[in-house]
């Protein structure tokens, strides 16, 4: 076969990144048109490294002695050192090259004076330079080695490409509750890690951690705290805010003043304020001595109370009341975190690879307990649930080595993770992490302590002439040993007989009740054709515009042709009605009964169905204008299922609209943990800080789509683009953003047209050149803000009743483009009518908040 | 530690810097030099034989043609993203022409333009044999000028991201970095064209 096109890319980034490729094993089992390509890519490989071996240094121009005088020398030891990336208190930072392990690394450099008496903190570096290469973990960087060579002492290491999170801060990146308890989790697992070791790290801050492209949060820059043995002179690191009350009083660092310092990382995240605020060091140790501090709890009210608890007790004054490891803070946290499960989403890979990929969907009311019933998403997400296992699937491997069927392997994959996510006494780890910590060469046993999970699969599959043979087993993190009655070992008729027998299995061994195994092993369709029709619509349901609507609905309804039987595809089918609204292909009042229709089919059919229960919320809220029933009918969906990514966009849509803006975007963030790489759930990131208000945010997220997919045409992102930068008053930029949007849509001479127009007359005459020119009875919403923007608030208000009348108005009351019509009688009057009002987004919340209080 | 520098990367665009040269600023004249006289030296010593190399010293040639670019900076437009980089290029092969020349050699035995040197092979030249270093070029012709600059910034001039992102107007080194790697697989695939043919 040939090679993927994402992984010809990865390899291009390796070599442009000088990472080291194994060219024997990535052409093995290729084609021959993937093998060419794959000559090319050597080839460039090999220009690359012609490149990188060129000794710089050896140029000692004139220019290059004045430029770079204080550079120590071109070779260190075996380092090639290749340029300066960082300047620190206590040396620089280079990216240098690796000439015997022929890899880039990060090279700290030190001076070492040997005349000064300081021989004994050089030694204590190097020292604890060699036990830290020793901390293998992925949160924590890796330290190649350290040694002293001529005037310099060295540290080198894996260099990680991302951003500290000082940069994220400085750049105005805030953290949801969700994102601080992912980066606290991986925080507590590196700390723990080096705690392992013996050591200490000392200096933890935004600053000394990194988050690189994959998400990955690493800890680094440690080692040369040591330099500070004497208490007194920490004020000169520069980061005392961080330190832990007894380190100011001259006590000894301590895994607890670790911990502190984690919780003052999690605190300012959150805050960006501090526990302990004072100007200098001699106002901290008197604020300190005086107990002036502020808890997470009344600096954030708005936070789960459980959340500001745990980070709390990390920052108790008194060492012993705090967790006493970083990994006990890391349990608490990930008690309340909502449970990671691997998407739909990469079925949809698998599904374009040429897979038939079988999950069963099924029911989730079974099992939840009578108290899980009650119980609001909110209680659900932050009530610990000690219980809880946690289980990792590793990527299954070719029983043959030689027989890789990438399609194959990954579809029993994400299958099986799909199966166990519906075991709500399971945490499962999601794919993307196991992907990203895991080396392939691990055994079970160290892949489950690096993931931090008691339970870890690892299953075998490949093709027979006779059908699909299995080998599968899980282990016990713990002891390594095999969980008595999970090995798996046969030749299945089909994918989905293998995947029906690995979850009976699986829920034997791990003792599951009777209920929660029926769930895991319950098909809810027979059809091959029919789910495999039914995970292609759902695919385009994830590219929002009405074509895809169109493909969407065509495969929904084929595969309920295959199983008339079968609930999802009803569900997602009415939920394509809805969409082609909000695309703006049809009104509200044409899909309303059929949408309906669809979903309460679906109920009948299967009352789990969690999605159905969402698109009747978006048919009670938008089309019948009945908040009440439709925020009961979100709940009802998250109920039955708070991992569904369609179910938590739409609920944190209607808290979007109802003004709940800081429960959307926590919501929204759960959505992104769960489904990291989606478009739209970047679109939808720029929706919720552009009604939030929160420009700058916004902009550096459509930019950042932008680049990840500049192809992408895509109308709504340049749309919010161009409205945050409208209301930073960054009116060339926004036209920029809209037109460039527009071009690239293949309207070109439109978009030329209204750019025309702002040269010559600015941003009203702008906004004249678009005064839309359908006819007045097909205007929608987009004509609403261009009279809105022109103060034409008579034409405005026509074309809002109208789209009242034709219920396609959807959410729109706080979204700033409305904010001229605000003043005006007219609106309050409207929102009022369509409950987007004020008073109503209260009761609602009071209603959200009494069933919270209900499920404690 | 990371590409991103600990201290805020130098916020001035080749574009303002140009500018501001025109302008008669020294500093900002200084800061262009700064910026590409490594850069080129490296893609000189691997594209350049080594007879050309032999000349003059390369290091210093590099370093002239800057010098003299620079004070001609008033003649030179921006047109394009990477144009002073790829401009600077072509300088520096006027250079060896030039040096050619005076030296009395055999102008008419070399194409200089696409440095295809006749004599002698280039360390590129050396490394991957000279069918394979003429298919790279031919491809590297047929991409767009971004995806050109891209690709020899950061694989021949040796650009880190961050300088990469500066030379091509992209806001950030990820996004420069994510730029390069889509160029190396078109180049990958239009080398791949070519040797099929």
């Amino acid at each position: 076969m040939s090679p993927n096109s994402d992984r010809i890319v990865e390899l291009a980034g390796a070599i442009l990144d000088g990472t080291s490729v194994d060219w024997t094993s990535e052409t093995s089992g290729t084609d021959l048109t993937g093998q060419l390509l794959l000559d090319q890519l050597k080839l460039l490989a090999a220009v690359a490294d012609v490149h990188r071996r060129i000794p710089l240094i050896s140029l000692s121009t004139r220019a290059e002695r004045e430029l770079d005088s204080d550079m120590p020398s071109a070779e260190w030891g075996h380092l090639r050192v290749l340029e300066r990336i960082g300047r620190g208190a206590f040396g620089d930072v280079y990216r240098a090259w690796d000439t015997r392990l022929d890899r880039e690394v990060a090279l700290k450099l030190m001076p070492a004076d040997p005349a000064s008496s300081d021989s004994r903190v050089v030694t204590s570096i190097i020292e604890e330079g060699r036990l830290l290469a020793r901390v293998r973990h992925p949160n924590v960087v890796t330290i190649y080695g350290a040694e002293r060579i001529g005037q310099h002492v060295g540290l080198w290491m894996e260099l990680v490409h991302g951003q500290t999170l000082q940069q994220m801060l400085t750049a105005g990146r805030s953290f949801t509750p969700a994102e601080a308890i992912d980066i606290g989790v991986e925080l507590c697992r590196a700390v723990d890690a080096v705690h392992a070791a013996g050591l200490l790290h000392r200096d933890i801050k935004p600053h000394n951690v990194m988050v690189d492209a994959s998400g990955r949060v690493v800890l680094m820059d440690f080692g040369t705290g040591r330099e500070v043995s004497d208490p007194s002179a920490v004020s000169l690191a520069g980061t005392p805010l961080y330190l832990a009350p007894e380190l100011l009083s001259g006590k000894e660092s301590s895994p607890q003043s670790d911990v502190y310092s984690l919780g003052v990382l999690l605190f300012h995240i959150l805050t960006r304020g501090y526990p302990v605020r004072a100007v200098n060091l001699h106002d901290l140790r008197l604020a300190h001595d005086r107990g002036e501090r502020t808890a997470l709890k009344d600096a954030r009210q708005d936070l789960p109370r459980a959340l500001a608890r745990v980070i709390d007790r990390a920052l108790n004054p008194e060492p012993g009341e705090r967790y006493q490891r970083a990994g006990s803070l890391a349990e608490d946290l990930i008690r309340l975190r909502g449970r990671h499960r691997a998407l739909a989403v990469a079925c949809g890979v698998a599904l374009a690879a040429g897979l038939v990929l079988l999950v069963w969907a099924g029911t989730r009311s079974g099992a939840t307990t009578d108290g899980d019933r009650n119980g609001s998403p909110a209680a659900v997400a932050t009530t610990p649930n000690p219980e809880r296992r946690s289980i990792a699937v590793l990527p299954f491997k070719p029983v043959v080595p030689t027989e890789v069927d990438e399609g194959l392997q990954l579809g029993m994959t994400d299958a099986l993770i799909a199966h166990l996510g519906r075991a709500k006494t399971l945490r499962i780890e999601p794919l993307a992490r196991v992907r990203a910590y895991v080396a392939a060469s691990m055994a079970p046993r160290e892949a489950g302590g690096v993931l931090g999970v008691d339970t870890v699969v690892q299953g075998y599959v490949g093709k027979t002439p006779t059908g699909v043979q299995v080998r599968l087993q899980a282990f016990r993190t713990a002891d390594g040993a095999t969980l008595d009655g999970s090995e798996v070992s046969d030749i299945f008729p089909n994918p989905l007989e293998a995947q029906r027998r690995i979850a009976l299995s699986l829920s034997k061994a791990l003792a599951l009740t009777s209920t929660e195994r029926g769930l895991l092993t319950r098909q809810e369709t027979t059809s091959t054709e029919a789910f495999q029709r039914y995970s292609f619509g759902l695919y385009h349901l994830e590219v929002f515009n009405a074509p895809r609507m169109e493909e969407a609905e065509r495969e929904f309804l084929e595969a309920i042709k295959f199983d008339p039987r079968y609930a999802r595809p009803y569900a997602a089918l009415a939920l394509t009605q809805l969409n082609k609204v909000w695309v703006g292909s049809k009104r509200g009042n044409q899909v309303r009964e059929s949408a309906r229709a669809a979903a309460l089919k679906a109920i009948e059919l299967d009352e789990s169905v969690a999605l159905a229960y969402t698109v009747l919320g978006h048919i009670y809220q938008y089309f019948d204008y009945a908040p009440f029933e439709a925020q009961r009918a979100h709940l009802r969906a998250m109920e039955l299922d708070d991992q569904d990514v369609s179910v938590l966009r739409a609920y944190s849509f209607f808290l979007l609209h109802h003004n709940a803006i800081d429960e959307a975007l926590d919501i929204h963030g759960r959505t992104l943990a769960l489904y990291p790489a989606s478009p739209l759930s970047t679109k939808i990131s720029a929706e919720m800080y552009y009604v939030a208000r929160r420009y700058e945010e916004c902009v550096t997220e459509c930019r950042k789509a932008m680049t990840l997919e500049p192809n992408d045409a895509d109308l709504m992102l340049s749309i919010w683009l161009g409205r945050c930068l409208e209301q930073q008053g960054k009116y060339r930029e926004a036209v920029d953003a809209f037109e460039s949007g527009r071009a690239a849509r293949g309207e070109g001479a439109l978009a030329e047209r209204f750019r025309r127009a702002f040269e010559r007359g600015g941003w009203k005459e702008y906004w004249r050149e678009r005064i839309p020119t359908t006819a007045p009875k097909d205007q929608g919403l987009g004509s609403v803000a261009v009279f809105a923007r022109l103060g034409n608030l008579d034409e405005a208000f026509r074309i809002l009743e109208q789209s009242e009348q034709t219920r396609s108005l959807g959410g729109f009351a706080n979204y700033p483009d409305y904010d001229p019509l605000r003043s005006d009688p007219r609106f309050k009057a409207l929102l009022v009518r369509i409950g987007l009002d004020d008073e109503t987004n209260a009761q609602l919340a009071a209603a959200r908040g009494a069933a919270r209080g209900a499920a404690r | 530690m990371s590409e991103d520098r600990a201290f805020p990367a130098d916020p001035e665009s080749t574009f303002d810097l140009i500018d501001r040269a025109k302008a008669g600023d020294q500093r900002a004249i200084e800061r262009l030099f700064d910026r590409h006289l490594k850069p080129l030296q490296r893609w000189a010593k691997g594209r350049l034989p080594q007879w050309a190399r032999d000349l003059a010293d390369t290091e210093d040639l590099v370093q002239d043609v800057l010098l003299q670019t620079f004070k001609r900076i008033d003649n030179f437009e921006v047109r394009r993203v990477g144009a002073l980089q790829a401009y600077l290029r072509q300088a520096v092969v006027n250079r060896v022409r030039d040096e050619l020349r005076r030296k009395a050699r055999q102008p008419e035995a070399t194409d200089l333009n696409g440095l295809e040197l006749e004599l002698s092979p280039s360390p590129l030249e050396d490394a991957i044999g000279r069918e394979a270093a003429e298919r790279y070029q031919r491809a590297l012709q047929v991409l767009k000028p971004e995806e050109r600059e891209a690709i020899i910034g950061r694989i021949e001039m040796g650009y880190s991201y961050d300088e990469l992102a500066q030379v091509l107007g992209k806001p950030s080194a990820d996004a420069a970095r994510k730029t390069a790697q889509r160029a190396l697989v078109r180049l990958a695939e239009e080398m791949k064209r070519v040797s099929e043919q």
